[in-house]
């Protein structure tokens, strides 16, 4: 059963973060960008999908300011005070992979339908963020 | 718009040498020094990244990746620059993991090594790390210091965590022992700390007794390089060190090294305060040193000047170019390293545009270092274009126009306010040293944690009395008088020529408290000592003396006399922009 400290410091790996501050702080910022810009319905979808701890992560995820961005990756941008927009996608590929490596194909692939088409090509390319250069071939 | 002001803003920009009083074709070969051409190898890589290649060292069978050919394409620039073969590899190598290539992939077959792909590019021979020079900060050691303090101590003492005579045939040398817990869980990561504990060590008392400040980052990476040179040096390691697939031993001993030399465990880059885990930095780049060659000690500045985007920069060691001080111009890499960090992360033109823009705060001088960097990137393009310089003539252009503009008007008023060119720079000058003042007041009242109330220059100017030839007497970097009052927590220091007599007397005498206080002012004096990097206060000047009808050869010659703070050395593109200005004066009929 995965922890949520070693659900954290998993991301941190993932991400190349520096403490599990940030670690946790990428987490809640791209779960709370998720919410404002899914559908109920997919909100509710994805949410059953997740195992335990991202689902807590999931529910608790809120932040304080204005949300009426028009993408998500822009809303993230801004909340993260990210220097540029590509560092805000490398979040949301970081915890998309985080969520790859503990969930069935199955469910990465339903997953992946209830995600806007943006979050589409990010979710599919992070699959590939997890490993040093010795490893691809061989997973 | 006054003919006046058109004729100096046109006359001071015409070329980028115009707005300095360096010599920017010296810097493409001959004595080593190849600023320019990083930036050009800078901009080839970009090329090769927007061409959509893979910059990516990965276990894939074939004889030669995306990374072997672009670190070629880079080599051969640099070394058309004047660098050096292994300089040139180095430097290939840093800007490429800038871009975002890993430093290492590797099972036995293939096993790809960042600084051996780009050695092998410059097809040049490996090196050690004991013939590895560190960059010079007045004196220099080298990585010698840190193999002979290892090799010492594996001497002294049995350092391995177990009786190495217990290994039996078939199992010492083997995967039984490289590829299990006897290795990865004991052996490298235990080893390897040790080793570079001591090799870091000894990098930083060689530093001291040298008469150096210690250089913490370079001293972590000779630590870590030798240690690298012995031990395995890329294996994965137990769980307690890392996860696998992502940590290997450079990490791990740089941990230590890192620890040892009092380094931050985090760093930060420039402009976008991004963290990066300190370790993992001085593991990947011992890695890239252990593997490059043997550079020079040109080879090393430039190296290190590569990774003046660490914000934390010559407080730590990494490089000294990336401000706050303005150094002289065959320093500056920072500029094209950023770009190359923000394109291999995704960022787009406009995002690195305002990163550049943002790292200009840095400096003391923001218009100085913006039109610094502005020269140096046109300069570049005419070596190699691309989208870095682009993005960066972008970033700085519209400071350069303001700085110049903001001039050439000032002067215009000034001399038709009947003002005389020595007047003018008289004034120019002086507020230019009190602007600096402020800076560096403003600044090291932070960095010191001290309140540094105020800085009075008393009196700036050439001849300390050191020296009696008249060119010292002439020019101020060769024989600097300086009088100071400076205020530090609420203490007031008075000093009468200060770098001649009291700051030697003060070291040599071991008074803590005088050298403690010069910390306050010393940044400033430096910056005053470093002038000429971008001269445009005085070229401007000069220019608007000659479009008003002076001598263009008499107007520069006054305003070398005049301004012989700012320009602390002679300046050839000064004669040029002033002849330039009554040139063009005299086309203008509007």
């Amino acid at each position: 059963m995965l922890t949520r400290e070693g659900y954290i410091k998993r991301i941190m790996v993932l991400g190349q973060y520096c403490s599990p501050q940030r670690g946790e702080e990428t987490a809640l910022l791209v779960f709370f960008c998720l919410k404002k810009v899914l559908s109920k319905e997919s909100y509710q979808n994805i949410f059953e999908l997740l195992p335990e701890p991202v689902k807590s992560f999931w529910e608790n995820a809120s932040l304080n300011g204005t949300s009426d961005d028009v993408d998500c990756i822009t809303l993230a941008k801004r909340m993260g005070n990210y220097p540029y927009r590509a560092a805000a996608e490398k979040a949301f590929e970081v915890i998309f992979a985080s969520i790859r490596e503990i969930i069935d194909d199955d469910k990465k692939m339903k997953l992946m339908d209830f995600l806007p088409s943006p979050l589409k090509v990010i979710f599919e390319r992070s699959k590939s963020c997890a490993f040093d250069g010795s490893a691809g071939d061989f997973l | 718009m006054e003919k006046e002001i058109v004729a100096t803003f046109r006359a001071a920009t015409a070329k980028p040498d115009y707005l300095t009083t360096e010599k920017f074709d010296a810097m493409l070969g001959g004595w080593g020094v190849f600023n320019l051409g990083v930036w050009a190898a800078a901009n080839v890589i970009a090329k090769e990244m927007q061409k959509g290649r893979k910059l990516k060292l990965e276990v894939t069978n074939e004889a030669y990746t995306d990374v072997d050919e672009i670190a070629k394409k880079a080599v051969k620039k640099l070394m058309e620059c004047g660098a050096d073969p292994a300089n040139a590899a180095l430097a290939t190598a840093a800007l490429l993991y800038w871009a975002g290539v890993n430093v290492q992939c590797g099972i036995p077959c293939p096993n790809r090594k960042l600084g051996a792909v780009t050695r092998m590019a410059a097809g040049i021979p490996s090196g050690r790390v004991s013939s590895i020079p560190t960059e010079k900060l007045n004196n220099k050691v080298s990585g010698f210091a840190a193999t002979l303090a290892i090799y010492q101590a594996l001497e002294r003492e049995h350092l391995a965590p177990f009786d190495s005579k217990l290994l039996p045939l078939g199992i010492g040398g083997s995967p039984f022992v490289g590829h299990t817990a006897i290795g990865e869980d004991h052996l490298f990561p235990k080893l390897g700390q040790k080793l570079a504990k001591i090799g870091t060590r000894a990098m930083m008392k060689a530093y001291e007794s040298a008469g150096m400040r210690t250089c913490r980052w370079m001293s972590a990476l000779m630590g870590t390089a030798a240690t690298l040179e012995i031990i395995h040096p890329d294996a994965y390691v137990g769980e307690e060190y890392g996860q696998f697939l992502v940590t290997r031993t450079p990490e791990v001993v740089a941990t230590a090294a890192v620890e040892e030399a009092g380094m931050p465990e985090v760093v930060h880059i420039r402009g976008t305060n991004e963290e990066i885990k300190t370790a993992c930095l001085v593991g990947d780049v011992a890695l890239i040193l252990k593997d490059s060659g043997t550079p020079t000690v040109v080879g090393m500045i430039m190296f290190n000047e590569i990774f003046s985007i660490i914000k934390e920069g010559a407080s730590v060691g990494f490089g000294r170019a990336g401000g706050p001080l303005l150094l002289p111009l065959n320093h500056w890499v920072s500029a094209p390293s950023l770009a190359l960090y923000l394109l291999g992360k995704g960022a787009t033109q406009d995002e690195i545009i305002a990163i550049v823009q943002e790292t200009m705060n840095g400096y003391f001088q923001k218009e100085d270092a913006t039109v610094a960097t502005n020269i140096l990137a046109r300069r570049a393009e005419f070596i190699e274009r691309g989208p870095l310089t682009e993005a960066i003539i972008r970033a700085t252009e519209p400071g350069l126009a303001n700085a110049i503009t903001k001039r050439a008007i000032y002067a215009y008023e000034q001399m038709k306010g009947g003002r005389t060119l020595t007047e003018l720079l008289e004034d120019v000058q002086k507020r230019h040293i009190e602007a600096i003042a402020a800076s560096v007041v403003k600044t090291m009242s932070k960095v010191l944690n001290k309140d540094i109330g105020y800085i009075k220059f008393k009196d700036v100017r050439p001849g300390a009395g050191r020296r009696t030839h008249k060119f010292a007497q002439r020019h101020f970097a060769f024989d600097a008088y300086v009088d100071v009052e400076v205020k530090v927590d609420g203490k007031v220091y008075e000093w009468e020529n200060l770098l001649a007599k009291v700051a030697p007397e003060a070291l040599l005498k071991g008074d803590k408290e005088t050298m403690d206080a010069l910390a306050a002012v010393g940044m400033a004096i430096t910056e005053l000592l470093n002038a000429g990097a971008c001269s445009m206060d005085v070229v401007v000047c000069a220019c608007m003396a000659a479009a008003m009808g002076m001598d263009p050869k008499e107007a520069a010659e006054k305003a070398s006399e005049v301004a012989n703070v700012m320009i602390s050395m002679p300046s050839p593109g000064l004669k040029k922009a002033t002849q330039l200005a009554s040139d063009i004066m005299k086309g203008l009929d509007f």
